[in-house]
């Protein structure tokens, strides 16, 4: 009976104490929409090309966006959702470190629309900005990027922001609030008011409609993005 | 050859079978026993004139004390859903409780009570590869339009042995696999791989994973649909919504009574931003005055996560010692912030229902009885009457407020008041009052992985407040009058005017013994989740007076302790479960002796995803003993020992023969043994067997076989039944027709006919036809007949 139990136990803890190892990441994220003029490059060393439904991006994979355009990604790890709006460059990375994937954006300009999953404990997310480092573990809002200054519209979840060139400057941020960060590292954490909440609502519509006007010189075409 | 051999081992197993009748229910379909998702059951009735309500009873694997919910009637169902947080494999256990309006009870399965087993429904575990493997598009109920049309599975997570080169992909049935593009660790397709053709329709799309040694691992589906860019647009528009209209004609002629139906249910859901408005009816001609509430009704409005407003009925689940389970009517609502959340409930559980008068009786000749009661003398001329007593009009109220979002802490604090209107009805008796004061905190670390939760509440109960509070001159007669008492009368008015603002005080507020701890409710557990074990130990404690009017169902006077290991092996495909629970009464010595219960369970779960049948075999020993001698003179009429064995063995499997044939077997055999002076022994076993084979898109045909054998104070029941049916849709969904023939012989005699027509008169109005005959032969032959329409909007 005790060889029995033995045996039983080995068993038990050899198929338990298997690990497993998960492959390198080569797609990081994959073009799921686009609206009018989107640009891609899959990896840092392509040529630039006309974004398609369905291309993917690799480690440098950078995506550019024209007047009235966007692009909707979806991250290969964990589906998080990313909209660069329109004038926007955005590139992205990624590299495992043991059983983690850590994804980085390096936005250059423009805005992007986030709503990133919750990140497994060995995974981790961050924006980088030319003046901030946003590291994320699950939340949503909108990022306006110029090259001066950084501006986070938080909905919901907590970022923690550093300055890019001075990481003793940093904050955490809570859904609600909006955060300014300058290239000096100042920075400043306020209530969202009512228009940071219409420009988190403006930078959620990925739909377009068209309007057509009937006048006696001819058919005036409006397009417009809504929700 | 390995293939075949083991088919036939299978369908050597089903050499004998079991299964399950009643009067009233004809069959329960299961949806998704799945763990961690919510358990939809549907009960198919019949006699439904005679039942008054439906409740399912139920627990999980190493427990013994069993949950009810009540189960919503409408028409000719009753649906549940238990809960995703009890849907733990490796199974669940459950029989269902049918109330009937004369009073009796009955189980399905029959004879419960008398030993039969409850039915197990075993509940496979996601597979971690499958969670593994991402679908990036379509998310469920997607609504794309033809430019956007993207189906893409990422690997990016996936295990090792996972071949992503193997990966099988079917729209609508229709194998595209060939259309993929599959680049390292991605698999995409896209408009411009699937053609130029219109892609306008509702699809699904499955997909199947294998891995390197061409095993099958498992299955993932997304219904989503495809449509033109003016429809996208429309449907782009803030406001969204949908709803359903169903009405119902039935006659039902049963022994010889002609009883006709009719009833209504309509149902509207819609959505603006991040708000959701839902309002649902059901009104039924079932509905009396004399009975509980048979029509439903309900409007809420919802913010996700963070504000739910209801108005109508609903069943609030609070911590499950204050309010589970209870149908409230009236007002149901919670804002949860995070950091701070409230969640209450205010309405009435109970509706009044007058009772009646039978004979009115003088002064001189009243007879002295429990339904005999003083009544209005100047109304109906005498001072006594017999009567059918009523039941009260009952409110309640609770109110929770807690603290922490409960992902790592919640610490939160009940109150409960609830109190029947005495003076709702004229014949009633002893109206009751509940006051009960709970709290509850969670506390979870390295994500989840250990998880503390804790729940106490002290109840308080008046079982009689027609009298209402105990005036000064009442408490001056009993503690000033009685010196020997050596109470203060003052101190007694303090105590009863602090105690009045929460419940009536008077000489049947109980518990009599609140030191004892009678009236306190407590249970503590601790999950632990290493090493692909998941121990979860957990201690109750429930003494003989605690009751709460949320909460009807709780087994009280008992305490003790309950361990279960769930350990999981080869990627959740082999489960092993140990349980021990041990527990006593007699808690607060108001009993002649103490009965111990003693439960030890095991369950070995094999759920392969290949070409191998999934399979649980569980076993349970119970044994219950008291301190009693069977020997003894005086008391040994009073000895408990008795001893419950138990095997159950489910198997499903779906076998490719032509085409795929879905088969089931279940075996369950339980014998129990009771010493004592009577045979009180029982032995219970039921073997069951079904298939359904799809032999093509619009024909499924069913088959099953049941046996039953129970054996009682010595007498046999034993009875054999089975069925074989189909489903068969014309072309275009158009009409669809089902049948089912199934009698039984044996011990029980039945035979039934089951008819179903529905036909899409417009894409969106369904009309149907269902006919049901059941004939008990040399008894009765009865039937249902009813017309049932169905219009979405």
């Amino acid at each position: 009976m005790k060889i029995f139990l033995v045996i039983f136990l080995i068993v038990v803890f050899a198929l338990n104490t298997s690990a497993k190892n998960f492959p390198s990441s080569n797609q990081i994220a994959l073009i799921k929409k686009i609206v009018k003029e989107v640009h891609v490059k899959k990896t840092a060393d392509a040529q630039i090309e006309n974004a398609k439904v369905g291309v993917s991006l690799s480690d440098g994979g950078q995506v550019i966006t024209k007047s009235k355009s966007l692009a909707i990604i979806i991250l290969t790890k964990d589906k998080s959702l990313l909209t660069v709006r329109e004038n926007s460059i955005l590139n992205i990375y990624q590299r495992k470190e043991g059983r983690g994937l850590n994804t980085s954006t390096n936005i250059e300009k423009g805005v992007i629309t986030f709503k990133v999953e919750k990140q497994n404990v060995e995974d981790g997310f961050e924006f980088v900005t030319p003046s901030a480092v946003a590291s994320i573990r699950g939340t949503s809002g909108v990022l306006d990027v110029d090259s001066t200054e950084t501006d986070i519209l938080l909905e919901e979840g907590e970022v923690f922001v550093q300055s890019k060139f001075d990481p003793s400057k940093n904050a955490t941020l809570n859904g609600g609030k909006k955060l300014v960060i300058n290239v000096d590292g100042n920075i400043e954490i306020q209530d969202l008011d009512e228009n940071d909440k219409k420009k988190i609502d403006d930078a959620k519509k990925t739909n377009t409609k068209k309007l057509n006007i009937i006048t006696p010189y001819g058919i005036l075409e409006i397009e417009y993005l809504t929700n | 050859m390995k293939k075949f051999l083991m088919i036939l081992i299978y369908f050597v197993l089903v050499t004998n079978s079991i299964a399950q009748i009643s009067n009233f229910v004809s069959n329960v379909k299961i949806e998704n026993a799945i763990e961690g998702e919510s358990l939809k059951l549907t009960a198919e009735l019949y006699n439904i004139e005679n039942i008054y309500r439906i409740e399912i009873v139920y627990k999980t694997f190493g427990e013994s004390e069993y949950k009810n919910l009540e189960m919503v009637i409408s028409g000719t169902q009753a649906t549940v859903s238990i809960p995703s947080e009890e849907t733990i494999p490796p199974f669940i256990e459950y029989y269902l409780l049918i109330q009937l309006k004369d009073g009796s009870k009955q189980t399905y399965p029959l004879e419960i009570e008398q030993g039969a087993s409850p039915i197990q429904i075993a509940i496979s575990s996601k597979s971690e590869k499958s969670n593994q493997v991402i679908v990036l598009s379509p998310e469920e109920n997607e609504v794309m339009t033809e430019d956007d049309f993207l189906i893409s599975l990422s690997f990016v997570r996936a295990s090792d042995i996972i071949d992503i080169t193997r990966t099988k992909i079917f729209l609508n049935g229709i194998d595209i696999s060939s259309k993929a593009i599959v680049d390292q660790e991605l698999i995409t397709i896209t408009r411009e791989q699937i053609g130029d053709i219109n892609l306008e329709n509702d699809y699904k799309v499955e997909i199947k994973i294998y891995d390197k040694n061409g095993n099958f691992v498992s299955t993932l589906s997304r219904n989503f649909k495809v449509v033109s860019q003016q429809v996208a647009r429309a449907m782009e528009s803030e406001f969204k919504y949908m709803g359903l209209i169903k009405a119902e004609a039935r006659n039902e002629n049963t022994n010889s009574n002609q009883i006709f139906y009719k009833n209504i249910l309509a149902d509207f859901n819609s959505s603006f931003y991040e708000w959701q408005l839902n309002a649902n009816a059901y009104f039924t001609s079932e509905e009396k005055d004399n009975l509980q509430p048979f029509n439903r009704y309900s409007l809420s409005i919802q913010n996700g996560d963070l504000l739910s407003l209801k108005i109508g009925d609903a069943f609030p689940r609070f911590p499950n010692l204050i309010l589970d389970g209870k149908r409230v009517r009236g007002f149901t609502g919670e804002l949860n912030l995070g950091f701070f959340n409230i969640q209450t409930s205010y309405g009435e559980i109970n509706r009044k229902i007058e009772g009646k008068l039978l004979q009115t009786y003088s002064a001189n000749d009243v007879q002295l009885a429990n339904d005999i009661i003083s009544i209005n003398q100047s109304k109906y001329n005498a001072p006594f009457g017999k009567v059918i007593f009523g039941s009260f009009n009952r409110q309640l109220f609770a109110i929770r407020p807690s603290f922490g979002s409960g992902e790592n802490f919640q610490l939160g604090f009940s109150y409960l008041h609830s109190i029947d209107d005495k003076n709702s009805i004229e014949f009633g008796t002893r109206p009751k009052e509940n006051v009960v004061i709970g709290s509850d905190l969670k506390l979870s670390f390295d994500n989840n992985n250990i998880l503390l939760t804790s729940q106490a509440a002290v109840s308080v109960i008046n079982k009689d407040i027609s009298t209402g509070t105990l005036n000064d001159a009442q408490i001056d007669s009993i503690f000033t009058t009685n010196k020997d008492l050596n109470i203060n009368a003052s101190d007694v008015k303090k105590i009863r005017d602090l105690i009045d603002k929460f419940i009536t005080v008077n000489q049947y507020l109980g518990p009599w013994n609140p030191q004892k701890l009678s009236s306190l409710g407590a249970e503590s557990s601790l999950t632990l989740n290493y090493f692909n074990n998941n121990i979860k130990a957990t201690y109750i404690y429930r003494g003989n007076d605690y009751q709460s009017f949320g909460q009807s169902y709780l087994r009280t006077d008992i305490k003790g302790i309950n361990l279960i290991d769930r350990i999981r092996m080869l990627d959740n495909k082999l489960f092993l479960s140990v349980g021990y629970e041990s527990l006593k009464d007699n808690l607060q010595n108001t009993k002649l002796t103490t009965t111990q219960f003693n439960t030890i369970s095991a369950s070995i779960s094999y759920f392969p995803r290949m070409n191998f049948p999934n399979i649980t075999i569980g076993y349970s020993n119970n044994h219950n003993k008291n301190g009693f001698d069977l020997n003894d003179i005086q008391f040994g009429k009073y000895a408990i020992d008795e001893t419950t064995n138990r095997i159950s063995l489910i198997a499903t499997y779906d076998v490719f023969y032509l085409v795929k044939h879905s088969t089931s077997f279940t075996f369950s055999n339980s014998v129990r043994k009771v010493k004592s002076f009577q045979n009180g022994d029982s032995k219970y076993s039921n073997i069951s067997f079904n298939v359904s084979s799809y032999w093509n898109k619009n024909l499924v045909s069913t088959f099953g076989l049941i046996y039953n054998n129970l054996e009682y104070y010595g007498y046999p029941f034993n009875y054999f039944t089975f069925s074989i049916g189909g489903k068969y849709t014309l072309p275009e969904n158009k009409l669809s027709l089902s049948g089912n023939i199934s009698p039984s012989f044996g011990d029980f005699k039945r035979q039934t006919f089951e008819l179903l027509v529905s036909y899409n008169l417009l894409e969106n109005f369904v009309i149907s036809f269902q006919a049901r005959v059941f004939r008990i032969p040399d008894k009765s032959t009865n039937s249902i007949v009813g017309l049932i329409t169905r219009l979405n909007i």
